[in-house]
């Protein structure tokens, strides 16, 4: 029996890197929701009459429905009306025609977090400045900014205009491109889906806005970094990407937020659309801050993703590393609609302390000779408790479906719980699916062979939970696979045990 | 959602307000049977295990006429039947899991207690014709049993059982349920104590809706649960297995095989949910459920689900749902078979995997039946 | 009459729109009472020519004829060759739990009796047959109450093979690499089956990478397969020659 067993490894967690306050002067809303609200929404961003009523759809809708209850997950009740749904930093009133004219706290928030807004020229209207790379992004990737429900800048306009593809936010496709919009959001994700895509679709502030022409493939990878900076607002993202017949596209998203005492909810909507031949890669690196070691605060990432593959031989594939959030409930999905069209999902969700996590993927398969593959890997550690819950469903139409699910749990310690709940609905007998599901641990003898050899506990752990994610990590671009390792090592540093 | 209701008011049997046998952690907390019941009725966990098939016509047969089931075995040494339990014995009653079970044993007026004390010689047999009372059978401190059940009726048939096995006892369970049934509910449930054995090999045909709930708990250190499962659904017919295996306590080790073959128009779910607390250290927990389907539209649901609530565990579950497998097809063709005969030779085959046990030879020929009609045709 | 009569033999394998050429214009003959060895590098057909030959699904004969004592076997279903009397041992047998091997066994004969408007055998004088068979190769009896090859070791799993070739006795026997993964006793009880089983009526083809099956079932031809087609044919000296010259001195 090795010294210093798993057991024996219970540590105080670092603090979280990200944890500070950016302290400008922001427009904010009080809080409260109702029609007015919706309303003003709309107006600060100057929307035409029929994206007003569509929200005030949802609005209706969203007052009738219940709060959802069957996620394994336990909180406090959340008070909508106890939260504020706007807010802006007041120097983007009339927005920035140069670096210079943006808040200079603003750019400095940027540069902790790494963003190379301030190192490369990016905002429109500065061009020709010097390119020197960052450590955290290579300098192919377009950066569209999201602080507190504005988007602050688009980087790389110019390189992505040529291409003509449009990556631009929300706020300004409404405008720019009205009749994308009005075809295409709430086309995978339907106001009345579910209940916090309903609230989403009443008060969304802002978000990506993706197009890719046909046949086109997307010159660079495309990013954004989301930030929640003000108590009690909650982040309403949405975001639309669409890509045409033949096109490619590869999107990342990952977000950091800073240390609070109260629950910030989070209710995202993505809905992506690929049409024939395309392909969407969705990768996520999730750092929402968790709440710390008591379970006190942290965010509620409660958010609805999905992608349609309408044409035949389309492709979408999400790939998540999720590591933060107090609570997650969040299943991206594919609706396999084409002939020939594919489905991925693959997924680490690390959950620590009392973080509690609710998350999986829904496969739906609808065309001819749709393939799906999903390969999620849990790991458990503290007091957490960590669910995968997938879908996989084959309609009649369903020819020749086939469905791949391998589900890993690694619990570290003996008071996490992983729990898988997997649903398979067949309604077609030519189809093949699979699913397996194993549970193991870090055990005491792996720990000791490795300390043996010189290698210490916590090294040990990071190297055998690495190998663990080796499948979901090499589906990750670059750019993020780094990332994702190291954030892993970073939150078990807490409680590896 | 309209809430599930039960179909009058419930009163506890004597055995319980006399103490004679613990009641439900559930209703100990709310002192209330109604809304406790009400409470289990209408929770999330029972709403997700009834997802497939409908409630209320179960609930509103519970309080229906019970006849007694004919035992063959009981005059043996080491048995003994009453109407009331002997002992304070460990049913693990769990509202939570099925609390219609529960409701019912309280509407019925009377119930039947077989006790083993000692390794019988010969097997004992419980047939079922219609709806029965419900039965509890309880095995004592190393004590061998061998129990075979038999289910007859065509309409709505509903048994339950409720089985105790104490420390170092042994009980080999067979069970054919393969008459066609308007709507049959069978719900079993197995408290198996310290290095305690239970087998139960389990035959199954589909029905207007056979419903089988199945919950095994594996209390006891040591103790050891194995569930082998073979089923054909034909066409136009359901069948519905919700089994939930829990372990409680340290190295306890279960496997559970399913295989159920589905034809065009029949619908077959399957729900294993294998739950592991806290504590339950050492662990080896094994589900394989195997599902083929015969011709396009069978509707197959599977959900094997994982809760585990501690690190040191071995579990592992896997699910598949498929055709016959090309390669087996070819061998056999290739030896000169048909097409036809190498389909029926391998499904039968996939079934014989897991006909097992005493019951197996009278279950055999009726599956492959099923079978050859679905075929044939 | 010739048994196995194939020319100008063109074969593709893969889903329809992705289909790659193996077979490319393979030519040969095989007469009652001969053994012929195919041998070549790996990737040249050998396998390939075996699958097409027993109708296995998954490949496309685009050209060429193949015929079974004149009857042409492109169009026919596996089990009609069989039925025919074409056998095919294959290089990986499959395992099958479930199916019992004496239950496999005797739905086979049954099928090979109806065929051929025989009656079919009595069960008690087949079962004993199928039994002193499997002693014969080296199995024990009891394996026939299990699953097909279940529990085999590749060993076991190629005797059985012989086992069925003696049972079915086919007219044809194709050998896909039956000595692949076998040691010396092995290979020496495999041997001896075939050995057993040819006759002046019925024929052999022995597909194999390696010389050393050649020095127990003795060959009257020996055929090089190399990208597709037959290259070089002579008698068993011809292996000899490849033995200690390697493939690359004909291709």
């Amino acid at each position: 029996m090795s010294q210093t067993s798993v057991d024996d490894l219970v540590e105080a967690r670092n603090e979280y890197s990200a944890g500070f306050v950016t302290d400008i002067e922001s427009d904010t809303l009080a809080p409260g929701l109702d029609e007015d609200t919706v309303r003003f929404i709309s107006a600060r961003k100057d929307e035409p009459q029929w994206l007003t009523d569509w929200r005030l759809k949802a609005f209706a809708h969203w007052k009738t429905m219940p709060e959802p209850t069957w996620a394994h997950v336990h909180y406090p009740p959340i008070n909508f009306q106890d939260i504020s749904y706007y807010s802006a930093p007041k120097s983007q009133a009339d927005g920035p025609q140069s670096l210079d004219e943006v808040d200079p706290e603003l750019l400095r928030t940027y540069e902790k977090l790494g963003i190379p807004l301030h190192e490369q020229a990016v905002l429109a209207g500065v061009v020709n400045a010097n390119v020197p790379q960052t450590p955290n992004m290579g300098s192919n990737v377009a950066v569209d900014v999201v602080f507190d429900s504005v988007s602050i800048a688009t980087t790389f306009k110019e390189k992505l205009a040529e291409a003509g593809v449009i990556f631009c936010p929300i706020s300004e496709a409404v405008h720019s491109h009205p009749e994308l919009i009005q075809k295409y959001l709430g086309s995978v994700i339907p106001q009345k889906d579910n209940f916090y895509a309903a609230l989403n679709s009443a008060v969304f502030s802002d978000g990506s806005f993706v197009y890719i022409p046909k046949g086109v493939r997307c010159p660079m990878e495309l990013s954004t970094y989301f930030r929640i900076n003000e108590r009690n607002t909650g982040q309403f993202e949405r975001t639309l990407i669409i890509a045409d017949a033949g096109s490619h596209v590869s999107y990342l998203e990952g977000c950091t937020a800073p240390m609070r005492d109260e629950n910030q909810l989070h209710a995202a909507v993505v809905e992506l659309v690929a049409l024939e031949d395309a392909e969407i890669k969705y990768s996520t690196v999730q750092n929402w801050y968790p709440g710390d070691e008591n379970g006190k605060g942290g965010i509620y990432n409660f958010v609805t993703k999905r992608g349609l593959c309408g044409g035949d031989r389309s492709k979408i594939s999400w790939t998540q590393v999720e590591t933060g959030s107090a609570i997650t409930w969040k299943y991206p999905s594919v609706v396999l609609r084409g002939d020939d069209s594919v489905g991925e999902f693959y997924s680490v969700a690390l959950t620590n302390n009392r973080q509690q996590a609710d998350t999986g993927t829904k496969m739906i398969h609808m065309g001819k000779n749709t393939k799906s593959t999903i390969v999620s890997k849990g790991i458990s550690a503290g007091f957490s408790e960590n669910c995968y819950r997938g879908l996989v469903r084959i309609s009649p139409t369903a020819e020749n479906a086939r469905n791949f699910t391998q589900c890993d749990s690694l619990l570290i310690g003996g008071q996490c719980g992983a729990h898988t709940f997997p649903y398979i609905e067949n309604k077609n007998n030519s189809a093949i699916i699979e699913h397996e599901a194993s549970t193991s641990k870090v055990s005491d003898d792996q720990l000791f062979a490795c300390q043996q050899r010189g290698i210490d506990s916590e090294k040990a752990v990071g190297m055998i939970v690495n190998g663990f994610c080796k499948e979901v990590f090499r589906e990750l671009p670059m750019e993020f696979a780094v990332e994702a390792g190291k954030l892993l090592e970073v939150s078990l540093e807490g409680a590896v045990g | 959602m309209a809430d599930l209701s039960l179909p009058q008011a419930v009163t506890l049997p004597n055995y319980f307000s006399q103490g004679d046998l613990a009641l439900p952690a559930q209703i100990l907390d709310s002192k209330d049977v109604p809304s406790a019941l009400s409470a289990a009725l209408n929770s999330t966990l029972h709403r997700e295990r009834w997802k497939y098939s409908k409630t209320a016509p179960v609930l509103e047969g519970l309080a229906s006429t019970m006849n007694l089931p004919t035992i063959i075995g009981s005059e043996q040494a080491g048995v003994q039947i009453s109407q009331a339990p002997q002992q304070n014995l460990s049913f693990g009653f769990d509202l939570s899991q099925a609390p219609e079970a529960f409701a019912r044993l309280c509407y019925a007026q009377e119930a039947v207690f077989i006790h083993v004390d000692k390794a019988l010689d010969a097997p004992l047999e419980i047939h079922h014709a219609g709806s029965t009372v419900p039965v509890l059978l309880s095995l004592g401190a190393n004590a061998e049993a061998t129990l075979l059940e038999n289910f007859t009726g065509n309409l709505q048939p509903q048994n339950t059982l409720w089985i105790s096995l104490a420390e170092g006892s042994h009980l080999k369970h067979s069970r054919n349920s393969l008459e066609a049934a308007h709507l049959h509910w069978q719900y079993l449930a197995v408290d198996i104590g310290k290095n305690a054995n239970y087998l139960l090999n389990n035959h199954a045909a589909g029905a207007g809706l056979r419903r089988q709930d199945i919950h095994i708990r594996v209390s006891g250190q040591g103790a050891n649960a194995e569930l082998i499962s073979a089923a054909m659904i034909s066409g136009k017919l359901a069948l519905d297995q919700q089994v939930t295996l829990e372990h409680f306590v340290a190295n306890g080790k279960s496997k559970q095989v399913v295989h159920n073959i589905v034809a065009d128009g029949g619908k077959c779910t399957f729900n294993g949910r294998i739950h592991i607390h806290e504590g339950a250290n050492g662990t080896d927990a094994t589900l394989a459920n195997k599902n083929l389907g015969l011709g396009k539209n069978a509707t197959i649901n599977t959900k094997p689900e994982l809760e585990i609530y501690t690190d040191d565990v071995t579990c592992a579950h896997g699910a598949t749902i498929g055709q016959l497998s090309d390669q087996e097809l070819f061998y056999l063709t290739s030896r000169g078979i048909s097409p036809e005969s190498a389909q029926a030779l391998l499904s039968e085959g996939f079934l014989r995997q897991c006909t097992q046990g005493p019951l197996a030879e009278a279950a055999l020929p009726i599956l492959i039946n099923a079978i050859k009609q679905e075929q044939g045709a | 009459m010739s048994l196995l009569e194939v020319t100008d033999l063109h074969a593709t394998v893969g889903a329809q729109d992705q289909q790659k050429a193996i077979l490319k214009g393979l030519n040969i003959s095989v007469n009652p009472g001969e053994v012929h060895a195919i041998m070549g590098p790996n990737g040249s057909g050998k396998s390939t020519l075996a699958n097409v030959l027993s109708g296995k699904p998954g490949y496309t004969v685009t050209g060429g004829t193949l015929t079974l004592t004149d009857t042409d076997l492109t169009e026919l279903e596996p089990h009609e060759r069989a039925q025919l009397g074409l056998f095919l041992a294959f290089q990986y047998p499959v395992e099958i739990p479930g199916v019992s091997n004496m239950e496999f066994l005797k739905a086979s004969v049954d099928s090979l009796a109806r065929a051929r408007g025989e009656e079919q055998p009595n069960t008690a004088a087949f079962i004993k047959q199928v039994r002193l068979l499997a002693t014969s190769v080296d199995l024990d009896p009891q394996f026939l109450k299990r699953g097909v090859n279940e529990g085999f070791s590749g060993g076991e799993k190629k005797r059985n093979e012989i086992m069925q070739l003696l049972l079915l006795e086919p007219k044809l026997a194709i050998l896909d690499e039956t000595d692949s993964g076998l040691d010396i006793d092995a290979l020496q009880v495999v041997a001896e089956g075939v050995n057993r089983y040819k006759n002046e009526h019925n024929g052999v083809v022995l597909i194999t990478h390696y010389q050393r099956l050649l020095d127990y079932i003795v060959p009257d031809f020996v055929h090089v397969l190399a990208d597709g087609k037959i290259i070089q044919s002579g008698d068993k000296s011809l292996a000899l020659e490849l033995e200690d010259k390697g493939y690359a001195w004909l291709t």
